[in-house]
């Protein structure tokens, strides 16, 4: 109960009603003015204690006499559940000599009044009581929606990353956890238990091997109708009072899962476990659950088509390259070899992400256009006449065009089409010279080169790597970048690839 | 520990209680204000330990309060938690210059308001 503003409000009005006021609680207790620093005759607060449980039991106004001549009365407060406290009023009498009480007119002609007043005044405690119970309860209601509320814009700013990930899962729950008020809160995945997620607050079953095998029996005793049905949650109120669910825990507890499934499939359950049996699961909790359940669905979802999409591409590039070198029986492995040294180089100068990525699609089609360049021309053995030349030379601009529609491929298209520029700006296609080429593409030129030049092709065999090694610093500044060269040549040292071939080689 | 004092300024009543209840129920004593005028009245009178303020308020917004008050943490310093639904990047720099003051964003979590102050005070939550 909140008092203070109370207590004032009786504090002023005792001297104006020539009246002291006390208020008393069920237990006997005196809540008004502090007992500590009240100093009334202990006999008269005995017996002001007396009126207040004759008040409290018949719950109506009573009034008395202590020593024949202090005159008290009490009034019920009372709430929807009945009577909490005694609004007692007493006035001490002045006169020394014990009065009998009908010499005392101010007082018993208006006993009547008396008992209005008392009412009056205990139904305006009682209104500004309830009033301010009601805000208490608002405000606490109001606070679970400000959680719910600040809950929700703490979702959706992490579903907005949209890849679905360990620790995304077990953010996402720590913060269903925090706001909910549960122990613990979980996500299994029948499918892929890599990813279940478990957030509690203490470790409260000591029955089971590993934490998460309690919650993994509470999913897996879930009642077969259920499922069936495809039920969007299921609730257990009270495990004492349910016969599958008692034996899982000797402490009491209660259980609410929802599924978490999409027009894709079922992927799993998302779910809250708490051991306070005050309290229960809200309508407001489930909703909350369910959305959340919603939104890493379609996450889920999201991550298993972009997945199914990557995967797509890397066969589809498989497929690719393995069209180019069924085609010409020389550059077997080439494209793998010269993705190999372009991402060692790309990483080494810095690269990340998405140009790491783009590279790497680049540097193993770089090749792609020969394709479209007939076999009799690719595995001639000998010189090529120049008209000849000319078709080989068209290779990177084919491989362009066959890709150019694969959108997903877009980034790593300028790596295919100036892969045989030059340093000195007299490659093709487009003449570009030093900066101007793009950076994947003067990589991409630099392995190919160094590959080139140490495998087997239809005009010449193989010269050794050292030979090969030789020949691509020669050629750094006018053909080759040189800042490129240099980073090649540091990781053929540091790799040991050379030395690995000279014993091959003895 | 002695009990702490805490100042919920905001001309939202809504504001102004649940932060009222919240911290009232951990044990904490509450003053409220409308506006920056009262609250500074009343921080100046009584000095409290924390100060959770919204921004855009009739008479004296939550900027100049924080502005006015920040000279008095020189003498004893308390934490000032300004909370506001307002979106203004200009917000995180003045409030970086002020000392032991910090900017939540509406929808506030009231549960982390209580733990800001709880690890200000260096208490366990």
């Amino acid at each position: 109960m909140e008092l203070t503003e109370l207590q004032d409000f009786l504090t002023n009005l005792t001297p104006i009603s020539h009246l002291h006021y006390q208020v008393w609680d069920l237990n006997g207790q005196m809540l008004y003015p502090d007992p500590d620093q009240h100093a009334e005759d202990p006999a008269f607060t005995q017996a002001i204690r007396g009126l207040s449980a004759t008040v409290l039991k018949e719950n109506r106004y009573h009034h008395d006499l202590f020593a024949g001549r202090h005159f008290m009365s009490g009034y019920p407060l009372t709430n929807g559940k009945g009577p909490f406290g005694a609004l007692i009023a007493y006035k001490v009498a002045s006169r020394p000599q014990a009065a009998e009480a009908s010499d005392d007119p101010c007082i018993w002609r208006q006993t009547m009044e008396m008992e209005k007043f008392l009412g009056s005044l205990a139904k305006l405690l009682q209104d500004s009581w309830e009033a301010r119970e009601e805000v208490n309860d608002l405000a606490e209601e109001l606070d679970q929606s400000f959680e719910d509320l600040f809950l929700y814009g703490k979702i959706a700013s992490q579903i907005k990353t949209l890849k679905f990930s360990s620790s995304m899962l077990e953010g996402l729950i720590n913060s269903l956890l925090i706001n909910l008020r549960a122990d613990a809160a979980f996500a299994i995945f029948p499918d892929k238990p890599q990813y279940n997620t478990l957030v509690a607050q203490q470790h409260l079953n000591t029955r089971y091997r590993n934490h998460m095998e309690f919650y993994q029996k509470l999913i897996d005793s879930i009642p077969a109708e259920v499922l069936t049905a495809e039920d969007k949650y299921y609730i257990v109120n009270r495990s004492s009072s349910n016969p599958t669910y008692g034996p899982l825990s000797p402490t009491e507890y209660r259980f609410l899962t929802v599924r978490i499934e999409h027009e894709e499939g079922f992927y799993g359950w998302l779910g809250l476990v708490s051991f306070n049996m005050n309290e229960i699961f809200r309508q407001g909790e489930l909703q909350l659950l369910v959305s959340l359940a919603e939104q890493l669905s379609v996450v889920i979802a999201n991550t298993n088509l972009y997945h199914d999409l990557e995967l797509f591409i890397i066969n589809m590039v498989k497929s690719l390259v393995f069209a180019i070198e069924a085609k010409d029986v020389y550059t077997r492995g080439h494209s793998e070899r010269v993705s190999r040294f372009s991402m060692q180089m790309g990483k080494k100068l810095g690269l990340t992400g998405k140009e790491l990525d783009a590279l790497r699609w680049a540097s193993i089609l770089h090749d792609i256009g020969k394709i479209g360049i007939p076999e009799s021309i690719l595995n001639k053995p000998g010189s090529l006449t120049d008209e000849e030349y000319e078709v080989i030379k068209d290779h990177p601009a084919k491989g362009f065009e066959i890709l150019k529609p694969v959108e997903q491929l877009g980034y790593s298209l300028p790596g295919i089409l100036h892969h045989h520029e030059r340093f000195d700006g007299k490659g093709y296609p487009s003449r570009l010279a030093g900066e101007q080429i793009p950076l994947a593409a003067r990589i991409i030129a630099v392995a190919d080169t160094f590959d080139a030049i140490s495998s087997t092709r239809s005009y010449r065999s193989a010269k050794s790597y050292y030979k090969a090694l030789a020949i691509v610093k020669e050629v750094a500044g006018s053909q080759l970048d040189p800042e490129i060269v240099t980073v090649f040549t540091q990781i053929i040292d540091e790799t040991g690839y050379l030395l690995e071939e000279v014993s091959y080689a003895n | 520990m002695t009990t702490k004092t805490a100042l919920i300024v905001d001309d939202e009543v809504h504001i102004r209680r649940v932060l009222e209840v919240k911290l009232k129920n951990k044990g904490m004593q509450v003053m409220m204000a409308k506006n920056g005028q009262e609250a500074l009245d009343l921080i100046q009178e009584n000095r409290p330990d924390v100060v959770i303020t919204d921004i855009n308020m009739p008479i004296m917004d939550g900027k100049t309060l924080c502005i006015l008050t920040n000279p008095l943490k020189k003498e004893k310093t308390f934490l000032t938690i300004v909370v506001t639904a307002r979106i203004d990047p200009q917000d995180n720099i003045w409030i970086q210059e002020l000392q032991d003051t910090i900017l939540l964003e509406k929808p506030f979590s009231p549960m982390e308001i209580l733990h800001i102050i709880q690890s200000y005070r260096g208490e366990p939550n």
